[in-house]
Formats: C-alpha cells, structure tokens, sequence
C-alpha cells in the first residue's frame, strides 16, 4: 500500500463527480491509498496563469505545503487526477526549484498565514501511478470482467505530457495504450492522442472548440473506438458536451461515449456501472456496456 | 493572416518594448528564437491567428507594441503546450505567452477578438480569492453578465443535463481555504512592484 497525498482538484466535486466516484471505487483494490490534502485551494490552473503567474504558483504552493506536512521519511508523493492540476502543481515544484527568486516570492506570500513551501514535493498524475506503482500482476488479479469486445482509443490530451513529464514521452505516448490492453480492451488506432481539446475555448472561441474537438471524435470514430478514454475532466467535458457542435461543423455525427479511465478499469473489476456514474455522462455509454462480457 | 509588408513598416519602432521584454525574467526568449516557425507548425490555433507565434517574436524584435499586445495571437494560446515541447532553442514559448498575456491586461490592450478570454481569466481569478475553489456555475455567470449574456442560451441543454445528474453545483460554497488564500494574495500584492 502506497500512500498519497491526494488533490482531487474543483472538477470532481462538480462536473467531473463520475471521476471522483470511479477513482474511490477502484483505489482502494489497487493499493493506492489516497489521503486528502486538508482544506485545499484552486490548483490555481490556466486561467489564473494569464492573470499573474505569481499568484497562481502561490495558489498552487499553498496546496503543496500543506501535503509537505503530509511528508513520511522527508519525502510525499502528491496524486492529481487532472491533468490541468497535475501541469500546474508540476510547474510550480520544477519552476520554484529553477528559479530561487520565484520560490522566495511564493515563501513570502505563504508567510502571512504561517506557511512554508520546502520542496519535499514530487507532484504525479493518478494515470501515472495506476500505471506504474501498481504492480501488472495486481491489476491483473482484480480483473474479472472481459473487455475484448470492446475498442477504447486512449486520449492522452495535453497536460499530462506536456510540458514537463516523467510519464511518457510529450508527442507519442503508449503507455495508457499498453494498459488499456493489460485491462482486456482493444485499443484504437488513434494519431490524435495528444492534441489539444480546445480548453476553456469552449467558452471563449466556441467555434473553434467545436473544430477541436471534432477532430479529436472524428479520429475516434473513423478509427472504429466504442469510446474514448480520458483522464482529464476538462477533456471529459468537452468531448462529452458538444459532440452535436462538433458534428455540425465537420459534417457529421457523433455519438461516443467519453470514460474516465478509472471507470474502465472499474469496469474490468467487475464494479457496476452505477457506482462508477457512467451513465451521468452526457452521451449514453449503453452500446459500450452491452460488448462487456 | 495580417497584411505584411505594407501599412505595418509605416509605423515607427518602438524599441523601449523589446528592451522591455528582454528585461523580463524569461524575455530573454526573443533574442534565442531564430524564426525557424516549428511553433506556428505546431500550433492547433495558427490558423486562427491574426499573427502566427513566430511572427509575434519578430513583431516583439521589430518593436511593434501595439501590434503584439493587440494580437489575438497570445488570446488564442490553449496552453496546450505543443510548441514549448518541441522549440529547438527551448524557450518556454506557453509561459512567455502567458506573461504577454499579463502585458495586454495590465496596459489596457483590448482586441474585441481577446476580450473574452481576458474577462474570462480575471473572473476566474477573482471567483478563486472569493472562493478559495472554482464554482463553474458562479464563474459562467460572471463572464456572460460581462461579455454577451444572450450567448449563455445556448448552454442551457447542457446545463439542464449537468443538473439532472447532480453535477451542478448552484450555490457558492466557499471552501475554508479562502480566508488564506485572500491573507496570501494580499500579502504577495502589497510587494507588488516585486512582480517577476
């Protein structure tokens, strides 16, 4: 059992709730002991970047003190089940341990309520430690459910990969290809796997979100996937809200359900879809369910 | 794509903004860049541009303020991330974006094209001193009063549907980290000057 400093982030107490209710209903079985980091704040994500970087990096350190004094041996793992989360945290650790300045600037700040960020953090996507600190053979032991039917095209996004990682590599990953596989499902032939699914232009410029993410679901479907597999709410979101919008400006229709990987790994365990909030996604994942044997 | 070549080399350089830049921690960036274009290549919103990234680094070395900070360019940056990754001279091309970004807000540069992602970057920050956490619903709100309210009807199918599966959240909670949060800004805002 490896214990983890857990920021669930603003998504999975709202829109993304079918995240957070699929990452409670598999962790435990994996070994993966998430430990809420106690009164966090906003990860102080991109939108914040464009307003003043400082402050988002004190956001961001705020959560990052806290989980210090989470720390066992000097050291704490944080576990980020947004990809936007995970980037932002990320880029605090690495740009503060860079950049001296930056890091006394963010101190100074934490100062008047009686914190201090040391950098005893490593800041690590869920994916990223479902994938790697759980052991093949005990996922595989939890398996009960044959996802062979079954065709999933891992959706990587951006912020997982990008800009700094110690993941997967930043343009062509496979590592969430190779364990959609070790979970029993086909994967898909999917060239897109990293491009971006237009953000918060799905607010800001909705006609291009729709030419985005379009092309992410045209791939999806041209490539025969019965889903796509995310592990990013705000990808989740997008692909899930405006598969209507993005048909009507690539001429075609979409319906493709769009899963969390936790609730594909849910589903190879045998976990009924109820509980892992499936069926509160937007686009209904029916067809999907009935290849699951 | 802008014109080129014409009305643009009437305007008389303004090089106090490239010295501006380079000034800046990270601004160094423009003097490294060496055209090659691999950014505007790489980009999922060149084509939206008005001017491509790299034209926006020449634009900043030919000292065309205006220009730049009024360019839809630094608006229609996703953070995605993809030109950061693979710039030959690894300049950190999203964050530089990001602090053009602050430039235009803080000089009052509005190009009606950015405007809305501007109003939606200081609502969202200003939902989070509030709050503490981001509340979609209240952030959404904030931004179609400011920006076009009638354009917030063609969410109302979506949110019909968030709300059917209970993944609305109506009400403003503040979270307890809030009171810090506002105590961190403010004491970070009173070093102001400081800004890096």
């Amino acid at each position: 059992m490896t214990t983890y400093a857990y920021y669930p982030g603003c998504s999975l107490d709202a829109t993304a709730k079918p995240y957070g209710a699929s990452v409670a209903a598999t962790a435990p079985a994996l070994g993966v002991d998430l430990r809420e980091i106690e009164d966090w704040n906003c990860c102080g994500a991109t939108a914040y970047m464009s307003y003043d970087h400082v402050e988002a990096f004190s956001l961001a350190s705020r959560n990052l003190a806290i989980a210090e004094t989470m720390a066992e041996n000097g050291k704490v793992q944080v576990a980020a089940p947004c990809s936007a989360c995970f980037a932002v945290l990320n880029n605090a650790v690495h740009y503060m341990a860079d950049d001296p300045r930056l890091r006394d600037l963010v101190n100074d700040g934490l100062s008047a309520v009686g914190r201090h960020y040391e950098g005893k953090v490593t800041v690590r996507h869920l994916l990223d430690i479902y994938i790697n600190d759980v052991p093949e053979d005990v996922t595989k032991s939890k398996i009960t459910k044959n996802l062979e039917m079954v065709r999933l095209a891992p959706y990587y996004g951006c912020q997982i990969v990008r800009p700094k990682n110690e993941f997967d590599h930043y343009g062509m990953p496979t590592k969430f290809d190779d364990y959609l596989k070790l979970l029993g499902a086909q994967v898909a032939y999917y060239p897109v796997k990293t491009r971006c699914c237009a953000g918060t232009f799905i607010t800001t410029q909705p006609g291009i979100a729709a030419r985005m993410i379009g092309l992410l679901l045209k791939s999806a479907k041209d490539n025969g996937a019965d889903a796509i597999v995310t592990c990013c709410p705000l990808c989740q979101f997008n692909l899930d809200n405006f598969q209507k919008e993005a048909g009507d400006y690539w001429n075609a229709e979409f319906n493709i359900p769009i899963l969390y990987f936790t609730q594909v790994v849910g589903l190879a365990m045998g976990i009924p879809p109820g509980d892992l909030e499936i069926d509160n996604h937007r686009v209904s994942p029916d067809a999907l369910l009935a290849k699951i044997i | 794509m802008a014109e080129v070549g014409k009305a643009i080399w009437r305007e008389a350089p303004d090089l106090g903004f490239l010295k501006e830049i380079l000034a800046m921690p990270g601004g160094e960036a423009v003097a490294a860049c060496i055209q090659c274009g691999t950014c505007s290549g790489t980009c999922p919103t060149a084509r939206d541009m008005d001017y491509t990234p790299r034209q926006v680094m020449a634009l900043i070395r030919a000292g065309y303020r205006e220009r730049v900070l009024n360019s839809n360019m630094i608006w229609l940056c996703a953070s995605c991330y993809s030109c950061y990754v693979v710039c030959p001279k690894e300049i950190k091309l999203t964050d530089f974006f990001y602090k053009l970004k602050q430039m235009a807000m803080r000089g009052g540069f509005e190009n009606p094209a950015s405007k809305r992602a501007e109003v939606l970057a200081k609502k969202f920050a200003g939902n989070i001193r509030w709050l503490g956490r981001s509340n979609e619903v209240w952030l959404l709100l904030k931004y179609f009063l400011s920006t076009n309210l009638l354009a917030a009807v063609k969410y109302t199918g979506m949110g019909l549907s968030l709300f059917r599966t209970g993944r609305l959240e109506l009400l403003p909670k503040k979270s307890k980290s809030a009171a810090e949060v506002g105590k961190i800004i403010a004491r970070y805002r009173e070093g102001a000057g400081m800004r890096l």
